[in-house]
């Protein structure tokens, strides 16, 4: 074998390697958009993946080629020449390709650069002549500067093309580098704090070490500052270039390759999931840049190389040989090696000076994340791994198995690696940081600090550090009375009180000590962290003893907030530990201080201690001093001010509302019903007739429901009348068609019957008020109401056909069936008020959901031109469609259609949530990619959320049909393409801050199905979570795109569901089952989340997730407004699953007096009713 | 924001917007029941750019002006429906979006939602965003609701207690635009304003977008608010008629501050004790600072 075969068999061998490296990192990008769209791989992607794999490969071969000719004393063949004239195409051909696919409709610039073009120019000229906008754009970036040159420079018009042709990407280039240096010194530079604060916290060795680390990355950027001022300098000094030119390029070798590629992976290839051909081209393009930038460097080094190259003869001409004299030039070649380093150093100096820019704060995030590793399911796997392997030894143990069981016991938390602490702590004081509108850029690093450094405290970790880190925040915080507050670091002291026995007394008294002497915001501060800490019986018993709260709430202080800020401590603890004795009557004692005291501050303290009061009264109940409460019914503030006075009526009011369920003996009724009519004091006539309502719940007295009855005709406030007629239909709901009568001048009379007798009165205000009152009333009562109200709808008072219509879609099923839809269908054409129109059609649409009703009025509607009855006309044909998807779909569609979009206006929102609600039930490829195309496209940003809502509903919708037909179905899109919509979404430049939250918030509801649906498909149990694994990359790379909190949640959110679905699985009754659910909770710690998840899993029928999703939302919001709605499906699923009478009547208790609480008397009814069932 | 206050009209000044830097104002066309057309028909007919001059003539009682400026093309009902709507605006962390759904919920003013029970409330939003085509994009917690529910009661109560005073109520010396640009900082009461200038952290002139007369003007207010018994309406007349700080105030005479306010119920042993309060303010105050 000759030389020549061994060279020729290296570079194919080289090529071929690079092929399938660079084969295989497009294809991995490819596979995970498949992975979630549920697709094969397609023939463009086997295109696009051989395409980069070519253009990564003759990119190395021509590297290795002009490193073996510098290397080499003799001349070796050469392939680079003819590499490069590839390359030269590629040079020529994209920088086109990727300007006219800037004019498409979608958002696809890959640079900064382009991104600033397509938002200013192309963007803003639509049709054809955006791309003659692009191509102009093209000419003045890579023409029109050649131009220039060539009238400036002696050299011909090809060879100052070439020249800027390969130089356009060797800032892209040269951009990468420094962003990988510059990234390099940041991180390093936050991580290793060598300054005497943070000094004790560290050892010797590790301190040793961060020097180390300080200089390596230090180093390469010197260089670049010495590659740019040295020339200069030998410049002056009169040397010549050639000798500069050779160290130059050894050194900008060495910056701008290495870190270029660095630079390119962590700037470019990581940031932004790569899914489409633009993406891998200008990969491709960057490559090249690497391959010209070696050209130049080595060029430098050994001027053989250029003849090598540039000499090579192709069908007998010389391409490449006008070349020559360019590369033979070190006055050209050495500008061309300054310049790289130039804007490296510029661009780093840039960054570097500017303390809050993004690149900044980005870097100082990624250092909290790294510095405390968040154990995943991986770590959980281990957990699981040791717990079997302890499980064996134990089986196996011949003699004693005592010892094996106890490593057993004591393996009970997941062992990570070691938190880096210093920055931890240093990030939560991190001061704000704000850009130019207002936002807190360093707020999100304080957070996620005090996340990690309360989940250590939580789990354990670095037991042995507590009083270190207590006293570093103590000394920071309380020891400093003045400059920035740390909220979070008070958030870190009240989290670690709470769980670390051991160290909440050093807590609570160095935060009481701090009382007497820091300034106002440290003392709501304190009083937040006092809140937590009071949370645990102990502590509360000592905050209580200590006399902590009473000095902040002394009426000599003059801050209203420290007085809030300590009301709200008094109800966390009270919340939290409800077990706690001595909360209530702490409240009490304030309360009757307060009272007596009789000054403007005392007034609001008797205020905020009966709200504070109100709100323990859930979980106090009988702790509460109803004597004192019914008292305060007589109280009148010092000031005379007649708001306090309403007011604190309206608590005492709504303390007694609650208190009456089981009190109802201590309600001085008589007072109530003199307050129920106080006159111009409507908010206390509203609280007051609340009480009696709620009275003759429990206890029915003919005079208060015939006074209520009486009320609802008769006060003159609507909210009033509205109370009253709830009273009352919550009574009949009580009653529950047993008797639900009255008397009423003597004689027995339905509830219902008198009020459709006032609907038939002569006065035409007590009939549009009994009207009024049908619409809570009338949906209780089955029998002949339908025949009533639709008499009354024929009639002429068009207020009372609103009311009468109103009710329809709230009546029972098997009623709404039987509407006489033809009759409201010939009412419209006969109203005469638009208002009247647009309740029929309102109710069409309901009623359109179960029963086939005529959509061509109300389609003539929804293009007409009064715009309620137009906007109630779309929202009905959405309704409609969900049973009969055909003209209403359509007339949606081409109302969509005709939209502009680039508005946001009422009418946009309306028709794309309609369009959200048809697709919901009969989802079509038109409406799904008219979705897209806005979600994705030029739409105005602040319709976009809308957007994204309509299609999470058909993904919801997707999921139900799925399940009943996974393989029936005609649609080009399923749920992961929908999922791929959204991330593609959250990688848009521009978009607000709201729009990307509530995008995220459609994936994370989504998320649910996929562990169930297609990660529960996979039999390996290391690849279970392979789909949810394959999202979360694509989110990490959006993240780089557009930094939003609410991707980062997204991407816990995922690690909370893995976690969650271990728990649930796991039988075993350990550690590893407990950890799991921990972990759960720490990365999502919104019990709104897994009270949707656990609809969703009720919904697909997996009743033991959906039972755990409950449970963890109580735990994680024991008083939202969902809670009682988690207790409900709770008992209920308890019953169902494990036939477990006395918890699941428990649970449905709890929730019935959460909902008494709420005043949902319908559903604690319902609570009730399950109860009565069960224990039947 | 309520009528009540007679005294005000007299004593404010008029926002002077040629003389601010615009940055982000809120616009009509943010609010979905206004939408871009109308927000133009207001624009053109009625000269009314922004949520400030919306309720700027409101403050002014220039409603039915607007009304009269527009009749051909809006309803007045509508234009009452977008007062409604214009005021809860102004009650802090309250949205463009959930300003209009309160209204929708039947609350038409500051006073009503203060009288409204939190969870209540949210059940009414609910059953909106269920029953009607207004979608809650973002479903509020009881914590929030509460939040509004408390200033709106800081907002509508006359007497005023500890530093209580959300910095909206100086519109329109603080412009809903100056004071959503400061609640991003944390900024929503006289007493948090009065934190972030100890800590000097940030230019909160220049964030809140007010000319260097109006910002002085603010602090001023702020300064005679933390009196006790010195509410905004009462700091804006001792303003106006020269005493501009806790100092003056320690240093005023009480008969005359008497006559020249015309306030009912103020009587000079209520000034009195206002001095008396201003004068161990500045002792204090001049005692730390000498520390």
């Amino acid at each position: 074998m000759t030389i020549n075969d061994l060279l020729g068999f290296t570079y194919v061998f080289v090529f071929a390697v690079f092929f399938l490296l660079g084969f295989r990192l497009v294809k991995r990008c490819l596979e995970r958009v498949n992975i979630i769209e549920g697709e094969p791989f397609r023939a463009a992607d086997w295109i696009v993946t051989a395409g980069f794999g070519f253009m990564f490969g003759i990119v190395v071969v021509f590297a290795v080629n002009l490193a073996l000719d510098w290397i080499s004393p003799v001349p070796i063949p050469s392939v680079a020449g003819y590499v490069l004239l590839i390359l030269l195409g590629i040079l020529l051909v994209y920088p086109v390709w990727e300007m006219l696919y800037l004019a498409g409709p979608r958002s696809d610039a890959v640079t900064d650069y382009h991104k600033f073009l397509e938002q200013k120019v192309v963007d803003k000229i639509r049709g054809k002549g955006s791309i003659a906008a692009a191509l102009g754009l093209y000419a003045l970036t890579y023409i029109v500067p050649v131009i220039i040159l060539d009238a400036i420079l002696e050299y011909s018009f090809f060879q100052l093309l070439f020249v800027w042709m390969l130089c356009v990407p060797l800032f892209f280039l040269n951009y990468f580098a420094a962003s990988g240096q510059v990234a390099n010194i940041l991180k390093v530079t936050y991580m290793t704090d060598l300054s005497r604060k943070f000094k004790a916290l560290q050892s010797p060795a590790t301190l040793v070490v961060n020097v180390i680390k300080l200089v390596v990355v230090i180093v390469p950027f010197g260089l670049s500052v010495y590659n740019l001022a040295s020339p200069v300098v030998t410049v002056v000094q009169g040397s010549g270039f050639e000798q500069k030119v050779g160290t130059s390029a050894y050194i900008s070798l060495f910056t701008t390759v290495v870190f270029g590629i660095q630079g390119f992976f962590t700037r470019f290839w990581n940031k932004k999931s790569k899914t489409r051909a633009i993406d891998f081209l200008f990969s491709g393009y960057i490559m090249v840049a690497i391959g010209a930038n070696l050209l130049i460097n080595f060029v430098s080094i050994d001027s053989s190389i250029v003849q090598n190259t540039l000499g090579i003869t192709v069908f007998g001409i010389q391409p490449l040989a006008e070349l020559i004299p360019v590369f033979s030039n070190y006055a050209f070649l050495l500008p061309a090696i300054i310049m790289q380093s130039a804007v490296t150093v510029v661009y780093g100096v840039a960054i570097l000076l500017n303390k809050n820019s993004r690149v900044q704060v980005n870097t100082r995030l990624a250092a909290v994340n790294e510095a405390y590793s968040f154990p995943s399911d991986k770590d959980l796997f281990k957990l699981k791994k040791q717990l079997d392997g302890l499980d064996k030894k134990i089986r196996k143990a011949k003699g004693s198995k005592k010892e094996q069981i106890e490593a057993r016991k004591r393996l009970t938390t997941i062992k990570t690696r070691a938190p880096n602490i210093v920055v931890l702590l240093k990030s939560l004081f991190l001061k704000p940081a704000f850009d130019r509108y207002g936002v807190d850029l360093n707020e999100e690093i304080r957070h996620k600090a005090a996340q990690y450094l309360s989940i250590m405290a939580t789990t354990g970790v670095e037991r042995n550090r507590d009083d270190e880190i207590i006293s570093f925040l103590i000394k920071q915080e309380l020891g400093n009375t003045s400059g920035f507050v740390s909220k979070e670091a008070y958030d870190v002291l009240g989290i670690m009180g709470k769980v670390r026995e051991g160290v909440s007394g050093r807590i609570l008294s160095s935060l009481a000590g701090a009382l007497e002497t820091t300034d106002l915001l440290r003392k709501r501060c304190i009083m937040d962290a006092m809140g937590d800490i009071g949370s645990v019986e102990s502590n509360a018993r000592r905050i209580i003893d200590g006399k902590m709260l009473d000095k902040m709430l002394s009426v000599h202080d003059a801050s209203f907030e420290v007085k809030r800020a300590a009301m709200a401590a008094i109800v966390e603890m009270g919340t939290r530990s409800s077990g706690t004795p001595g909360i209530v009557e702490q409240l009490r004692t304030i309360l009757v201080q307060a009272r007596e005291s009789r000054t403007p501050a005392s007034d609001y303290i008797v205020e905020s201690a009966l709200h504070a009061t109100r709100l323990l009264a859930l979980d106090h109940e009988a702790a509460i001093d109803t004597g004192l409460i019914v008292s305060m019914l007589d109280f009148h503030p010092s000031t005379g001010d007649e708001d306090t006075a309403m007011y604190i009526m309206n608590e005492t009011l709504r303390i007694l509302a609650y208190l009456v369920h089981r009190q109802h003996d201590a309600i001085p009724v008589d007072k109530i019903v003199a307050l129920a009519t106080a006159r111009g004091k409507e908010h206390v006539r509203n609280a007051a007739c609340e009480v009696l309502g709620n009275y003759i719940l429990k206890r029915p007295r003919d005079d208060l429901i015939a006074f209520l009855v009486e009320r609802a005709l008769q006060d003159p406030d609507p909210d009033v009348r509205d109370t009253c007629i709830e009273s009352v239909a919550e009574y009949c709901i009580q009653a529950d068609g047993t008797d639900e009568s009255f008397t009423v001048d003597g004689k027995r009379v339905r509830v219902i019957d008198h009020f459709l007798a006032m609907v038939r009165s002569s006065n035409a205000t007590i009939a549009e008020r009994a009207s009024e009152a049908l619409k809570s009333l009338a949906p209780h009562f089955d029998d002949g109401i339908l025949d009533e109200l639709e008499a009354m709808i024929l009639q002429d008072n068009e207020e009372v056909i609103r009311d009468c219509v109103h009710v329809l879609p709230d009546l029972p099923v098997n009623l709404r069936k039987r509407v006489n839809v033809g009759m409201l269908s010939r009412r419209m054409g006969e109203v005469i008020e638009p208002a009247t129109l647009t309740a029929i059609i309102r109710a069409l649409g309901f009623l359109g959901q179960d029963v086939v009703v005529d959509v061509n009025e109300i389609i003539k509607h929804a293009r007409g031109e009064t715009a309620d009855v137009r906007l109630n006309a779309i929202f009905a044909l959405g309704k409609i469609a969900t049973l009969q998807p055909g003209p209403p779909a359509a007339t949606l569609l081409g109302l969509a259609e005709k939209l502009d979009t680039s508005i946001a206006s009422l009418e946009a929102t309306v028709i794309i949530e309609a369009l959200g609600v048809a697709g919901s039930a009969c989802p079509s490829n038109e409406i799904i990619s008219f979705l897209e195309r806005k979600l994705i496209g030029d739409a105005n940003p602040f319709l976009k959320d809308v957007v994204a809502i309509a299609l999470r509903e058909i993904a919801s919708g997707l999921m139900r049909r799925c399940d009943r037909d996974p393989a029936g179905t005609t649609l080009n899109y399923r749920l992961g393409n929908i999922i791929m919509i959204f991330v593609h979404a959250l990688q848009q430049k521009g978009l607000p801050m709201a729009v990307i939250d509530v995008v995220s918030d459609c994936i994370q509801d989504l998320l649910p199905y996929f562990i169930l649906h297609l990660d529960a498909k996979v039999a390996h149990p290391k690849h279970q979570f392979e789909y949810l694994n394959t999202l979360q990359s694509l989110l990490v790379q959006a993240y780089n795109s557009n930094f939003s909190h609410e991707i980062l949640e997204t991407m816990d959110r995922i690690a909370s569901l893995k976690a969650f679905k271990l728990f649930v699985d796991e039988k075993q009754q350990d550690s590893f089952k407990e950890q799991s659910r921990l972990l759960s909770m720490d990365y999502t710690p919104d019990g709104k989340q897994f009270y949707d998840q656990g609809m969703l899993f009720s919904m697909l029928g997996e009743k033991a997730y959906a039972l755990a999703s409950f449970e963890i939302a109580v735990e994680l919001a024991p008083h939202e407004i969902y809670s009682p709605r988690c207790l409900l499906e709770i008992g209920r699923l308890v019953h169902e699953t494990t036939g477990d009478v006395a918890r699941a009547m428990a649970k449905l208790e709890e929730a019935r007096k959460i909902f008494t609480f709420f005043d949902d008397i319908a559903r604690a009814k319902q609570c009730e009713d399950e109860i009565l069932r069960i224990s039947s | 924001m309520s009528p009540r206050h007679g005294l005000e009209r007299d004593t404010i000044a008029r926002p002077r917007y040629h003389e601010m830097n615009v940055m982000v104002r809120f616009t009509l066309d943010q609010f979905e029941t206004i939408g871009t057309a109308n927000a133009s028909i207001l624009r053109r007919k009625a000269s009314i750019r922004d949520v400030d001059e919306f309720l700027a003539r409101i403050r002014d009682g220039r409603v039915d002006d607007i009304k009269e400026r527009v009749k051909e093309s809006i309803p007045p009902g509508t234009i009452d429906t977008w007062c409604e709507i214009m005021e809860l605006f102004t009650v802090p962390k309250v949205s463009t979006k959930m300003a209009e759904m309160l209204v929708h919920a039947r609350v038409n003013s500051v006073r009503e939602l203060s009288f409204k029970d939190p969870v209540q409330l949210l059940y009414k939003i609910m059953e909106l965003d269920e029953r009607s085509f207004f979608i809650v994009v973002h479903e509020p917690s009881i914590a929030e609701v509460e939040e509004w529910i408390y200033y709106a009661k800081l907002m509508s109560r006359s007497i005023k207690q500890g530093y209580d005073v959300p910095l909206i109520s100086f519109f329109p010396l603080v412009t809903v635009h100056a004071a959503s640009e400061l609640q991003r900082f944390r900024i929503w009461t006289v007493e948090d304003l009065d934190m972030v200038l100890k800590t000097n952290l940030i230019d909160v002139r220049r964030r809140a977008d007010m000319t260097v007369d109006a910002f002085q003007e603010l602090v001023q207010l702020v300064s005679l608010c933390k009196l006790d018994g010195v509410d905004v309406v009462l700091a804006r007349a001792l303003h106006a008629i020269g005493i501009k700080t806790a100092g003056d105030a320690a240093g005023m005479n009480v008969k005359e501050v008497r006559a020249s306010l015309d306030r009912a119920g103020l009587d000079e042993a209520t000034l009195e004790g206002i001095k008396q309060r201003a004068m161990k303010a500045t002792s204090t105050t001049a005692t730390t600072e000498a520390s």
